[in-house]
């Protein structure tokens, strides 16, 4: 959900880029890159390394995070070892060129579905639902959401902070009304808005609001979810139908099958709470 | 005098027939001159007459389009091969431009070296001698100078009139056979043209052999042993000092002489 | 004040935990820096005396790859590089560029074209004397380059040097995002890592001030020992 301006300069070289390694993938029809990949005996997954909890360089200087460790399913879904991964740290703008100059694999990087990504990548099956959540302090204004609403009821001004960008009053009303939005430019000051007292709770992803909330249940505390959702995938470069699948493969077992705890543990550890297990019988997700 | 010289292979600057132009622009127009060891030639001529133009030819500074330039023997420049006339590599006429030595009219010191350090670098780089051996022969150029105190400034910090000198321990440091001086008082305030004329005089009594483009008559007359009078691109009149001077033949050297008395 | 106190507290323990963080960005940032300036500088006085000693169409071909170089934004030649260069290098050769190594060609060949116009601008404006009175004691063209005009050029290209190589310093910043990990990509990491932003952004402004400056305070030394004459 980070709202990144891509600079749209690129667009040219990368149509001429694109041009050369189609031409090669075609010279090798019938192959894959899942082949490839068996090989070489490690993955090449792109991710970021600026967004915690997603992808991020942890206290013993190793890339951590949700997206991290989707990357690591992976690996071990091909080699059955999640060290056979090499991450390739990338800018978000980097993320869709990287794949169409086969300088990644996939990439995993709390990448948004869209149409307009569709176009140019192939998106795996979604594996987090993201939507924007209200963070509250704990030693703030409010002791919780119901005095905030009660005091925003009497006709006081609550003031919440929010990332300046074009959407960002629906942004905030979409977890709470009638309040004075503040719009920062840099999302470390939202936090910081947050922590001075200078808001009285700020608008930003659920993730980060679960991963703030499990690292310092002390300081800060969830002030309710918002309604609109959307989906993280991974991408791969279009037109590999083989190595698409495999990737659907192992994200929905880990998500419906046997390796359905090494998922789960992945998101207690970064979002604070367990998602719901599978179920036996009847395959849920074609319901 | 030309005619007679010419067979003469004892000397050391032979000029045959030397057409130069620069474009349309023909500036010289077949030059003869034999310059014999020892000899100390004064070119004089009014601007423009290609003075320089010839000098600059006989130290390879120009292409000139016919005519030959020997020095000790060897012609310069140019060889023929498969009867066609062929400018030599960048190399060799390197090599052979080290044979003169060239002493400009703007001095052209490399600002960035000491006096000292100007006078070795053709003397480390060309001739290649070892670092102690380069600046014993500087210092002892730049004493013969009278700038033994100056090795170590920087032409910036010198008058006119010792950076000149310094050019000239410049170029006689690499023990050229022929040293060619292009007007090299002609920059200089009045009051410094003394101490470098008797400089050049001094290397002239000591036998070196030279060809001087030079404005001062008094010089010609006095250290020469030929002077040349040139003339839209030719050798106009040549001859012992005395005879030039005294009974100047045509009347183009005349009107030159009168003009330059008053 | 001893809120300002404990937050600064705060900010160096982090500083102090992302130190190897930091360090290796450091690290990468100073080697991407000095083999862009180096490459640059190398090629940049090639190209310079092409300019001015080349034939015709050499002339041309060095002034358009000049003109070109100077005129395009700098990410958008990073990009061409690590995208479009480095892909027909790979189906020319098969070998594939480092997104280090195409950053470091990008950012030289900035520098290179910055750099063959300051000599040209230099060579040119020493007086045709210079060279004459080293062709005059018989040195080689080479030499004379070496000896004579380089030492005098230099003495010119200095202080435009110098911004030059501040200038790749900077441009090193746009190396994240062809996925190098420079040093500002370290201090995002250590930011988001621990939800401190400003002060470890303003920190990243004071380390590149201090070398910029350290740049400039080496080019003044530089041109004070050229300065003697
Ligand atoms: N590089 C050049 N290009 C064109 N014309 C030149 C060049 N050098 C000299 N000339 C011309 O050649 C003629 C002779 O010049 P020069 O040899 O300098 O004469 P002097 O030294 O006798 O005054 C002059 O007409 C001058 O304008
Ligand atoms: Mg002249």
């Amino acid at each position: 959900m980070q709202s990144c301006s891509v600079p749209r300069l690129a667009a040219g070289i990368l149509v001429a880029a694109t041009a050369f390694s189609v031409a090669g993938a075609q010279a090798q029809q019938a192959e894959s890159k899942l082949y490839e990949i068996l090989d070489r005996g490690h993955v090449i997954v792109g991710t970021g390394s600026t967004n915690v909890p997603w992808h991020f360089v942890d206290d013993e200087n190793e890339l951590a995070g949700f997206d991290v460790d989707m990357g690591k399913l992976i690996a071990k879904a091909l080699f059955d070892d999640e060290t056979k991964v090499e991450f390739v740290k990338q800018a978000p703008d980097a993320r869709i060129p990287n794949l169409l100059t086969d300088k990644t694999d996939i990439t995993c990087q709390f990448m948004t579905i869209n149409t307009q990504r569709a176009q140019k990548v192939e998106f795996t099956i979604p594996y987090y639902r993201e939507g924007v959540a209200l963070l509250m302090p704990k030693n703030g204004r409010f002791e919780n959401r119901e005095a905030m609403d009660a005091a925003i009821a009497d006709g006081e001004t609550v003031h919440i902070a929010v990332l300046q960008n074009a959407g960002a009053e629906d942004t905030v009303h979409d977890v709470i009304s009638d309040v004075q939005v503040d719009q920062y430019e840099e999302q470390g000051l939202v936090f910081e808005a947050v922590d001075s007292g200078r808001a009285d709770g700020g608008v930003v992803d659920l993730s980060n609001v679960m991963w703030l909330v499990k690292q310092h249940p002390d300081r800060y505390m969830l002030g309710g979810k918002g309604t609109l959702a959307q989906s993280y995938g991974c991408a791969v470069k279009p037109g590999d139908q083989i190595w698409l699948n495999f990737a659907n493969a192992a994200l929905r077992e880990a998500m419906n099958g046997r390796t359905f705890p090494e998922y789960a543990d992945a998101f207690e550890r970064w979002f604070g709470e367990r998602p719901p297990a599978p179920q036996t019988g009847f395959p849920a997700e074609l319901r | 005098m030309t005619s007679q010289n010419r067979q003469t292979s004892g000397d050391l600057l032979i000029i045959e027939n030397l057409h130069k132009s620069f474009g349309d622009l023909e500036v010289l127009k077949g030059v003869n001159l034999n310059v014999a060891p020892g000899d100390v030639v004064s070119i004089i001529g009014s601007s423009g007459s290609g003075k320089t133009t010839l000098l600059r030819c006989i130290n390879l500074l120009e292409e000139f389009q016919a005519g030959r330039i020997l020095i000790d023997g060897d012609e310069i420049g140019y060889r023929n091969s498969g009867g066609k006339r062929r400018l030599m590599s960048e190399r060799a006429i390197a090599r052979q431009r080290a044979m003169t030595g060239m002493v400009f009219q703007t001095f052209n010191l490399f600002p960035h070296l000491t006096a000292q350090a100007n006078v070795t670098l053709g003397l480390r780089k060309v001739r290649r001698l070892p670092r102690e051996e380069a600046n014993e022969i500087a210092r002892t150029w730049l004493a013969r100078v009278g700038l033994a105190d100056k090795a170590d400034s920087y032409p910036a910090q010198l008058s006119g009139g010792q950076q000149q000198r310094v050019g000239i321990a410049r170029a006689v440091a690499m023990s050229p056979k022929l040293m060619l001086f292009d007007e090299a008082t002609s920059a200089l305030d009045p009051e410094l043209v003394g101490e470098v004329l008797s400089v050049i005089g001094d290397l002239a009594n000591d036998g070196m052999t030279m060809v001087v483009v030079t404005h001062e008559m008094q010089f010609a007359r006095e250290v020469s042993s030929r002077v040349v009078f040139m003339s839209e691109g030719l050798i106009g009149e040549e001859g012992k000092p005395e005879a030039l001077f005294g009974n100047p033949k045509s009347q183009r050297l005349k009107e030159f002489l009168s003009r330059t008395r008053t | 004040m001893t809120e300002l106190l404990s937050s600064l507290t705060e900010f160096l323990v982090a500083v102090r935990g992302a130190q190897p963080l930091l360090l290796s960005g450091l690290v990468k940032t100073a080697e991407a820096a000095i083999l862009a300036i180096l490459l640059g500088t190398a090629f940049g006085l090639i190209f310079g005396l092409m300019l001015v000693y080349g034939g015709k169409i050499l002339r041309l071909a060095v002034k358009i790859y000049v003109d070109v170089a100077r005129g395009i934004p700098g990410l958008v030649k990073i990009f061409t590089v690590y995208y479009l260069v480095n892909q027909l290098v790979i189906e020319a050769t098969g070998y594939r560029m480092s997104a280090m190594l195409c950053g470091i060609i990008a950012l030289a060949i900035h520098a290179s074209a910055q750099i063959a116009e300051m000599t040209r601008g230099a060579i040119q404006a020493l007086p045709r004397g210079q060279s004459e009175a080293g062709k005059a004691i018989g040195l080689t063209f080479g030499q004379i380059q070496f000896n004579v005009i380089f030492p005098q050029a230099i003495r010119q290209i200095l202080p435009t040097w110098v911004t030059s190589a501040g200038e790749v310093v900077k441009g090193t910043t746009l190396l994240s995002l062809i996925s190098v990990p420079e040093f500002f990509v370290a201090i995002k990491e250590a930011a988001a890592r621990e939800y401190i932003f400003f002060s470890f952004y303003l920190f990243a402004m004071l380390v590149y001030f201090v070398i910029i400056y350290g740049i400039e305070l080496f080019g003044r030394h530089l041109e004070a020992r050229f300065n003697k004459y």
